[in-house]
């Protein structure tokens, strides 16, 4: 089957010179887990933003299903990114009803569902929410997606170790055996356990990449033990 | 998709616009009430703290007329920074939606919430003069004046004066888009950076019309306060306020397409 995400020779310098992609080319398959791993300022948000169209690249190709980074590619994406998105003022049934009138693939009964099993109000507000509770609301949004390609930035940074647990088994529980999952983080013990494939990632270069399970056998260690090696200061 | 953007647009706004249009329509009602209560045949007339009442009723009316054009302003410019470029940019950027259609969107919404701002200080004046003589007295004889000396019964005229104002409304919205697309480029201080870009644009486009008002006046000299006087300077202006409106629109549509700085 043919991958979702191919790039060739990707560049990204920011103003001052900062080179933060230097000429990535990667192949991501259909159907497939995939943990974009490592330090801080090592590229993953840059690649993760170039993905989603929020950045253009100075130089390479990106394309996602066959298509340029573009309208089309936004409908295959479902993005979680780090930050919270979502206006604070806004009650969990106006956040459904926005993603229900802005994504034709959205199930807004998966979302009632998931939501109603967190005990979540559709009538409350996000500001009125904690931290967690508000990670989990945007997690249940993007996941609600019938989405090709499921794009989440450290979405376990930040939360307790139970909340972690409940947004990994979300994950897990709501994927499609077709669609991809990239997952961006650097707490690599917690994911690694779900990742079918792997990518280092190192000063913007592509250091590592390979099967979870292929690199487990092959240096007879974890993908964190991998990870401590590669990146240790 | 640019129905549903606008009905966003609309929705997470219209309660703070609708505070602003209260107060200003409450203060004109307050100030209405204390005129006709210091009126000449009230038996409140020569009364002090009366007149110091209708005084004080008219300060905050003018105070809330002044303070509404401002904080008219200040939303529509919060609106397109928060939405497009605050932590909500990551969700509007990645929505399957054109960059044209979020600029397009927040200018037809700023341009009709600015509309929306003047019925409601025309409805507020009104509240004030009818029924009190205004219109039939000196002060009310200026509009009247004004129109015709501005020859703005002429058809022409008043269509080419009609289309200059629409064209500053859409002006004014987006050299407010541009300045904060602008100032988004700088890693720190963006919202000083674009007061900053905005005040100079306005300060170089006052210039330019002060320049432009001097060459009419010296091309045009000897039919000064004729119709064609006032029907070419109102085509000029209509006319460059829509090169300005066109320079803004493409300068925050390229800079949103390819300079996005959302961190």
């Amino acid at each position: 089957m043919a991958s979702i995400l191919e790039c060739r020779n990707l560049e990204k310098t920011y103003g001052g010179g900062k080179k933060a992609l230097r000429g990535v080319s990667l192949s991501l398959g259909r159907g497939r887990i995939i943990g974009l791993l490592g330090p801080n300022g090592s590229g993953k948000t840059t690649f993760i933003k170039l993905i989603n169209g929020l950045l253009t690249p100075d130089r390479g190709e990106l394309y996602i299903g066959g298509y340029p980074v573009g309208i089309e590619t936004k409908r295959m994406i479902s993005y979680l990114p780090e930050v919270t998105y979502l206006g604070s003022s806004m009650r969990v049934h106006q956040i459904i009803s926005y993603f229900r009138d802005f994504y034709g693939d959205f199930d807004e009964a998966r979302a009632y569902d998931m939501l109603g099993r967190l005990k979540i109000s559709p009538a409350d507000q996000l500001k009125t929410m904690s931290k967690g509770t508000r990670e989990k609301v945007q997690l249940i949004m993007v996941m609600s997606r019938r989405a090709q390609l499921y794009v989440l930035d450290e979405p376990i940074g930040g939360v307790d170790p139970a909340a972690r647990d409940y947004i990994l088994s979300t994950i897990v529980s709501n994927y499609d055996p077709n669609a991809t999952i990239l997952i961006s983080t650097h707490l690599i013990a917690d994911v690694e356990q779900i990742l079918d494939d792997v990518v280092f990632l190192r000063e913007g270069t592509v250091v590592l990449a390979g099967s979870a399970e292929g690199l487990r056998r092959e240096r007879g260690c974890t993908i964190d033990a991998i990870f401590r090696e590669v990146f240790r200061c | 998709m640019l129905g549903k953007l606008l009905k966003y647009d609309f929705k997470s706004t219209f309660f703070y616009y609708l505070l602003v249009y209260a107060a200003v329509l409450g203060t004109s009602v307050l100030a209405r009430l204390s005129v006709s209560a210091a009126d000449f045949d009230s038996p409140f007339q020569n009364n002090v703290l009366m007149g110091m009442t209708t005084v004080g009723a008219i300060v905050l009316y003018t105070g809330a007329c002044a303070a509404s054009m401002v904080l008219v302003l200040f939303f529509i410019a919060m609106r397109f920074y928060k939405n497009l470029l605050g932590n909500e940019g990551y969700l509007s950027f990645t929505l399957p939606v054109t960059e044209n259609a979020h600029l397009l969107s927040k200018v037809l919404s700023g341009v009709l919430y600015l509309l929306l701002t003047y019925a409601v200080l025309l409805l507020s004046g009104f509240i004030i003069s009818a029924g009190t003589g205004l219109w039939g007295s000196p002060f009310g004889n200026v509009l009247e004046r004004f129109i015709r000396n501005s020859r703005l019964h002429h058809p022409a005229v008043g269509i080419l004066y009609l289309l200059k104002s629409a064209a500053l409304l859409f002006q004014t919205v987006l050299i407010v888009y541009f300045s904060i697309c602008v100032g988004q480029l700088a890693a720190r201080h963006r919202v000083l950076g674009a007061i900053g870009i905005y005040l100079g644009v306005n300060l170089v486009l006052g210039m330019v019309t002060v320049l432009g008002s001097a060459v009419f006046l010296r091309l045009l000299e000897g039919e000064t306060g004729t119709t064609l006087y006032y029907g070419v300077t109102y085509l000029a202006e209509f006319l460059f306020r829509i090169l300005v409106c066109i320079g803004c629109y493409a300068g925050s549509y390229c800079l949103l397409k390819y300079r996005l700085n959302l961190e």
